[in-house]
């Protein structure tokens, strides 16, 4: 990379940073505007123009905590979302395991009907879905979310852990296999250590997903339902509850802001790692 | 082995088993209609309706998602950028926040008579309409707040593509006298092209599974301006109970990201 050289290049230099904030600024403005709504009383939040000094208030927090029954639709959220990321991170695993180390007729086959799986829209499968968990009682249980959820990650984290799996030279495995270990255990004490930031990756990303999802959490749960859910039911034919909406989405988005921090490096590295690579 | 065998097909029978429901054209009670329902979505103008609305929508929004994003790529590609992890993490928000949440903020944001963007524009003496509520405008206004979404990514995609580039061809291309636009074409655009496809499929079938955010900001209104297929497909399915119409058009959706499967497996074979 030259040096800057010259005031002409500086300048430029400046230039695009400036554009690069205030591009930033306009990505980052709504997730900013719903933290600084939570904290405003009602009034606040509604003056024109908009303030951005004010006197915080937990006021909406609080109705929020108490008000909402938060700690069910927490609860409801952290169980599916963890299942679904556990399930996930196991299948994937062993997908991603047998995709790398065997080879058997149909891998192709399998592989692209896993991507296919991935590009559906959620409505083409919620009504068959709705209908089979209908049939089979599972509806407003946990079940339905993970099963789906699980269903729907699992290419994904395959397809994730394909890539960090394939970086583990199979020899490393045989070794351990010549020194009495079974196949099991020698991807227990050989491999998995190997791959620990591919899963904690592929962990995070059901997490999001599942923490995220909004159309099977409507439709599968009645009574219990997950955060983003509950957010829209902020909604209602009086008019948004906005102070309540934002608090509890600030509360909702500090997992994924969380998550964003750690995950952000691989989210554009393993997209397009997977074009460069070859 | 066999163990490992099952785990792998199960994701496959669900998929499949999926596919078996989705053609049994019936309602509650069981009733065979055969192609019935298929002419009926074909003649029924709200399908018609929601059938260009989802086209207009996926087009308009990846094409400048794509575009912005790879003109700002190309931009700051050359260049070192001072605390880029930092915008890294901002770029990915969009992305990565509760879709709801982004519907819901928007909401408040596009609000005519207390939206912070009415009040800034109205300091600019901009007059400005109802954004999601009318309906020559909502379907613009979704289609921004979609591409405001998701043109982070596609910046921060095609930069890290552009940056894994080589860069002999392009100072080869300069010593043959090449300018800028040239070198674009004839030398980046096609080493770029993997991950440019990719990214464009990518961008295709995110465009394509919007339902949160449209269903926080509009729910099809005004009217059925922003009815996409998939909001079109709840409202059949989902209040009017119409399993049978609504998988129908399930199906068509189906069709409609079977190029984009397509892309994908090609793409794939192609590595």
């Amino acid at each position: 990379m030259t040096h800057p050289t010259g005031a002409k290049r500086t300048a430029m230099q400046a230039a695009l940073h400036l554009l690069l904030v205030v591009w930033a600024a306009v990505i980052a403005f709504p997730v900013v505007w719903v933290y600084l709504t939570s904290f405003k009383t009602r009034a606040d939040a509604f003056a024109l123009p908009p303030k951005w000094l004010f006197t915080p208030t937990l006021e909406n927090y609080r109705q929020v905590l108490q008000g909402m029954a938060l700690g069910d639709y927490f609860t409801n959220s952290l169980i599916v979302g963890v299942s679904t990321t556990v399930l996930s991170v196991f299948l994937g695993a062993i997908s991603a395991y047998a995709l790398t180390r065997y080879v058997f007729p149909g891998k192709q086959l399998v592989a692209n009907t896993f991507l296919a799986t991935r590009v559906l829209p959620a409505a083409v499968t919620v009504l068959p879905l709705f209908l089979l968990f209908r049939d089979v009682r599972l509806l407003d249980n946990y079940l339905a979310l993970i099963l789906t959820y699980t269903a729907y990650n699992l290419p994904l984290a395959t397809w994730l852990l394909v890539g960090f799996l394939d970086n583990v030279p199979e020899e490393l495995e045989q070794a351990a296999m010549m020194d009495g270990c079974s196949r099991i255990g020698a991807f227990y004490r050989v491999t998995l250590p190997l791959i620990v930031p591919g899963i904690a990756v592929t962990s995070v990303f059901a997490l999001i997903a599942a923490w995220n999802e909004f159309l099977f959490a409507l439709i599968f749960m009645f009574q219990k339902l997950t955060l983003p859910v509950a957010v829209s039911l902020s909604i209602t034919e009086v008019g948004v509850h906005w102070g309540q909406a934002t608090a509890l989405a600030g509360i909702v988005l500090v997992p994924v802001i969380l998550f964003t921090l750690f995950v952000s490096r691989y989210l554009v590295e393993g997209l397009t790692l997977g074009a460069v690579k070859s | 082995m066999a163990l490992v065998a099952v785990f792998v097909a199960y994701p496959l029978v669900d998929a499949m088993w999926l596919s078996l429901h989705r053609f049994r054209l019936t309602e509650g009670a069981a009733r065979f209609l055969g192609l019935g329902n298929y002419v009926k979505a074909f003649t029924d103008p709200t399908a018609l309706n929601a059938l260009r609305v989802t086209v207009v929508f996926v087009v308009f929004s990846v094409a400048s998602s794509i575009v912005t994003g790879l003109a700002l790529a190309l931009v700051f590609w050359r260049s070192r950028i001072v605390g880029e992890r930092v915008f890294q993490v901002v770029f990915m928000l969009p992305m990565v926040v509760t879709p709801v949440i982004v519907g819901l903020t928007w909401k408040w944001i596009l609000d005519p008579t207390f939206g912070v963007l009415g009040y800034y524009l109205s300091r600019l003496g901009v007059e400005s309409p109802n954004w999601l509520g009318s309906p020559s405008l909502a379907l613009p206004t979704v289609i921004a707040v979609d591409v405001w979404q998701y043109t982070p990514f596609v910046f921060l995609s095609l930069l890290a593509g552009l940056r894994s580039l080589p860069l002999e061809p392009m100072e080869s291309a300069r010593i043959d006298g090449a300018n800028a636009v040239q070198t674009f074409r004839f030398v980046v655009l096609p080493m770029l092209s993997p991950v440019l496809i990719i990214v464009v499929l990518f961008r295709l079938f995110m465009a394509l599974r919007t339902f949160d955010v449209l269903f926080i900001l509009t729910s099809g209104g005004p009217g059925r301006a922003t009815q996409v297929l998939n909001l079109y497909i709840y409202q059949v399915g989902l209040q009017f109970f119409d399993m049978g119409y609504a998988s129908t058009l399930a199906v068509i959706l189906f069709l409609l990201t079977l190029p984009i499967i397509i892309g994908f497996v090609r793409w794939n074979r192609v590595r």
